[in-house]
């Protein structure tokens, strides 16, 4: 048989998922008969239908339920009011399938007639007759008028059909249910654009990045059973059905806020790499598979929209050097100055320069993401140190040193603030919180700092500056930093670029391990 | 227009390198289009006989190009009685997607091609000028002839409507301005008075830049191998030189310039 292969990524995945669904993990052994491809194609949309929907025995009305617990609808499965398989009755679409709620029984009823359509074939050009495709398994699609008369649904081969709703239904992608717009709600998957084949340089072998890549996700989705992924929360005051944790992220280590985009996948696989470190050969595959996401396009497809995302080599080894997920979750604990709700737009906006600094590191990104005037949690650290050293090329004992001086501005600027608010306390007025005094004093060492319009004018600024706030002389650690500075080497814009982002970096760790740490090396540098 | 090269056997025995370069980024359909137009990163057999049919002038409707390759083809059989069982002349041509064929198909053919540049993808916003009867055109296009503008005016208050469904009634042009309160007016009686294309909403599409770092201007972006026979190959190098229209590869704002370099 002609070697297989799909122009269009969608079809393609979905190819890939129903061998990953066959076991076979390699293409052509396996498939050597149009009939070998239509059985793989049936077999596949067989299995998509029997996990695409999840429903719950237990009811959320009764006093003692505090969790619901859900299994995949695989017998009767008919999405719709006239069966009762509706969300107020505990029937849930499941988050990988490529669809909306209303078109849900569309999308069933489709897969069924390509499974019909199938069956009927008795010739290898049955399999390339013209098939419509329909939005409700084809979502990247819909009626077009090229010239015609009215809008029709454009088409392609009943095998590509075939495989193209297999991608919307496959369960082995990485997929969430989340916002798409303030309270509209959709099911996202992330389609990489990976090739089926790519010949392994000075070797005879074939690889397959796209095969690799669902049987990677398949195993690593299913090292989460029997966690709480197939369960529900109840809350306490209002007993309805909902959905599963599994919405919030089909696959381990996925972000609570349900992101999803290149950071949140590649900081799970990469986890998935460390996890399994012991194995040799297992992490290598893993690793491969990672390496051949980057710089390709990773679509991020849903019925109300598509768009892609792409991640460069920087945000691989940050990945794999620190933990990423853990630095995702720290996100949320950034202090943007003048922005107290989490659905505040700022809040959103910001939350997409940092995704956008993390995919590509370059320095408009950097600029974008500094551009909120903010405070980070000490988590990013190794964010900002990678970026001046990797990307920006600076030598690590400035950025070492330019640490040292911004981390001693954000302590001179606690200290000052806690000092203002313990004579609040004393004196019985009502002033500011701590933190709203730091970040007034943080906001007024920036704009002396942005507004330096020469090297030595701004190390004096900051110098009088904290003199005058703290009443002492300024720290050792300046020296250093002030030393490097003064040199040609460094730009003025650089460096204001390297004070703001270490200034804006919480000393103190959040956790009290990690203070506790902190304490016991300051400590241990004084004795 | 010169088509008497259909009339010669397709012994393609001349070899030729199409060099591109895209002088702005293209979008070449992959197809599932619709709502999102995925792109391929390099033009397909059928786009570059499109570029190239393009170049010489060869724009015709469907059903005029259906019916001018049924009488190529009867024509070419009439002189080459040998060949009638090839496929040059026996069988229907291979289309692409979009129903398009190309003429040049069975004397010019490309070898597969080996190599893709490196590409920048990206999303970006694209409309079509679309023909519709019904009431797209009414929504879809603020340009209308200036006489329509108090009807226009009384549509937006609600006093008359447009519509295409029964009840709703054709009204002669000189009508129009002096219609009774409650109307309804089917849309065929304004269709003259609006363009004929109006622009469909910005759609979401893929767009592919080759990524030209250490390229000058003039360095191509894709090569194609082909074959082909002498005068097909004249009649191209004459027509690259001296395109009728400008070149294009995927959406027709995909310009781009192509030269032959003889093998």
């Amino acid at each position: 048989m002609k070697q297989i292969n799909f122009q269009h990524p969608y079809p393609r995945y979905g190819f890939a998922a129903a061998l990953v669904v066959s076991e076979c993990f390699t293409v052509p052994e396996h498939l050597e008969t149009w009939e070998d491809v239509k059985k793989l194609a049936v077999d596949a949309l067989k299995d998509g239908l029997n996990f695409s929907s999840v429903f719950t025995k237990d009811d959320p009305t009764l006093e003692g339920t505090t969790e619901l617990r859900f299994e995949y609808v695989n017998t009767g499965l008919n999405p719709g009011k006239a069966s009762g398989q509706i969300a107020a009755k505990g029937y849930f679409l499941a988050p990988h399938v490529v669809t909306s709620d209303g078109s849900a029984a569309n999308t069933v009823y489709e897969a069924k007639l390509l499974i019909q359509a199938l069956e009927k074939c008795k010739s290898e050009k049955d399999l390339f007759k013209p098939y419509d495709l329909k939005r409700s398994f084809a979502p990247l699609t819909s009626k077009v008028n090229n010239g015609g008369k009215s809008a029709q649904n454009p088409k392609a081969s009943l095998r590509d059909a075939a495989f193209t709703c297999i991608a919307t239904l496959i369960r082995y992608k990485p997929a969430v249910y989340a916002a798409y717009q303030k309270g509209n709600f959709a099911n996202a998957v992330v389609i990489p654009d990976l090739p089926l084949y790519s010949p392994v340089p000075d070797e005879q072998e074939i690889n397959y990045p796209m095969l690799d890549f669902v049987e990677e996700f398949r195993k690593m989705q299913e090292s989460q059973q029997g966690e709480s992924s197939m369960k529900g929360e109840v809350v306490p005051d209002k007993k309805t059905f909902k959905r599963p944790n599994l919405h919030k992220g089909n696959y381990p280590n996925a972000p609570t806020d349900r992101a999803l985009n290149a950071v949140s996948l590649v900081a799970a696989i990469a986890e998935w790499y460390k996890q399994n470190l012991a194995q040799g050969k297992r992490a290598e595959h893993i690793k491969t598979v990672l390496e051949s996401l980057e710089g390709r396009p990773l679509y991020i497809i849903s019925y109300e929209f598509a768009r892609q995302e792409r991640f460069t080599h920087h945000l691989l080894s940050l990945a794999l050097e620190h933990d990423l997920p853990k630095l995702y979750k720290a996100l949320w604990r950034s202090k943007i100055y003048g922005v107290d709700k989490p659905d505040d737009p700022k809040r959103q906006l910001y939350n997409l320069a940092f995704t956008h600094f993390l995919q590509f590191y370059t320095s408009t990104d950097f600029k974008n993401f500094m551009a909120y005037r903010a405070e980070y949690p000490a988590e990013f650290s190794p964010i900002f140190d990678k970026y001046f050293m990797d990307a920006e090329h600076l030598s690590p004992t400035l950025v070492r040193s330019a640490r040292s001086y911004g981390q001693s501005l954000n302590q001179a600027a606690y200290r000052t603030a806690s000092k203002k608010y313990d004579d609040d306390q004393t004196s019985g007025r009502t002033g500011l919180s701590k933190d709203e005094y730091k970040a007034r004093i943080l906001t007024e060492l920036e704009s002396r700092v942005l507004s330096a319009k020469s090297k030595p004018e701004l190390l004096s600024q900051i110098s009088i500056t904290i003199g005058r706030m703290t009443g002492k002389d300024f720290f050792p650690e300046a020296g250093e930093f002030m030393e490097e500075v003064l040199t040609d080497n460094v730009p003025l814009k650089q460096a204001q670029y390297l004070i703001t982002a270490f200034m804006r970096l919480r000393t103190v760790a959040s956790t009290s391990q990690e203070a506790d740490k902190e304490k016991a090396t300051k400590a241990a540098a004084k004795v | 227009m010169d088509f008497s090269f259909f009339f010669e056997i397709p012994e393609r025995s001349v070899s030729g390198l199409l060099h591109i370069e895209a002088l702005a980024p293209l979008s070449m359909a992959s197809g599932q289009p619709g709502n999102y137009y995925q792109s391929l990163r390099s033009p397909t057999p059928h786009m570059l006989y499109g570029m190239l049919e393009n170049a010489l002038g060869w724009h015709f409707a469907q059903d005029v190009r259906k019916d001018m390759f049924k009488q190529l083809q009867k024509d070419a059989k009439k002189a080459n009685r040998g060949e009638a069982k090839s496929l040059w002349l026996s069988t229907q041509p291979e289309t692409s997607d979009s129903k398009y064929f190309s003429f040049l198909q069975y004397h010019l053919e490309f070898e597969p091609s080996i190599f893709e540049p490196a590409t920048l993808t990206y999303d970006d916003l694209w409309s079509q000028h679309l023909r519709d009867s019904g009431r797209s055109f009414f929504g879809g296009s603020r340009h209308y002839d200036a006489s329509l503008e108090k009807t226009i005016n009384r549509v937006r208050s609600k006093t008359i409507e447009f519509g295409d469904r029964t009840g709703f009634e054709d009204v002669k042009p000189e009508e129009i301005a002096s219609l009774p309160d409650g109307a309804k007016v089917k849309y065929t009686s304004i269709r003259p008075l609006f363009p004929q294309y109006y622009a469909s909403l910005p759609t979401v599409r893929e767009y592919v830049e080759p990524i030209r770092t250490n390229k000058k201007v003039g360095d191509p972006d894709y090569l194609f191998r082909f074959n082909t026979t002498q005068k097909v190959f004249e009649m191209i190098m004459k027509a690259l030189e001296n395109p009728v229209a400008p070149l294009y590869l995927g959406s027709n704002d995909g310009w781009v310039h192509a030269t032959i370099e003889t093998a």
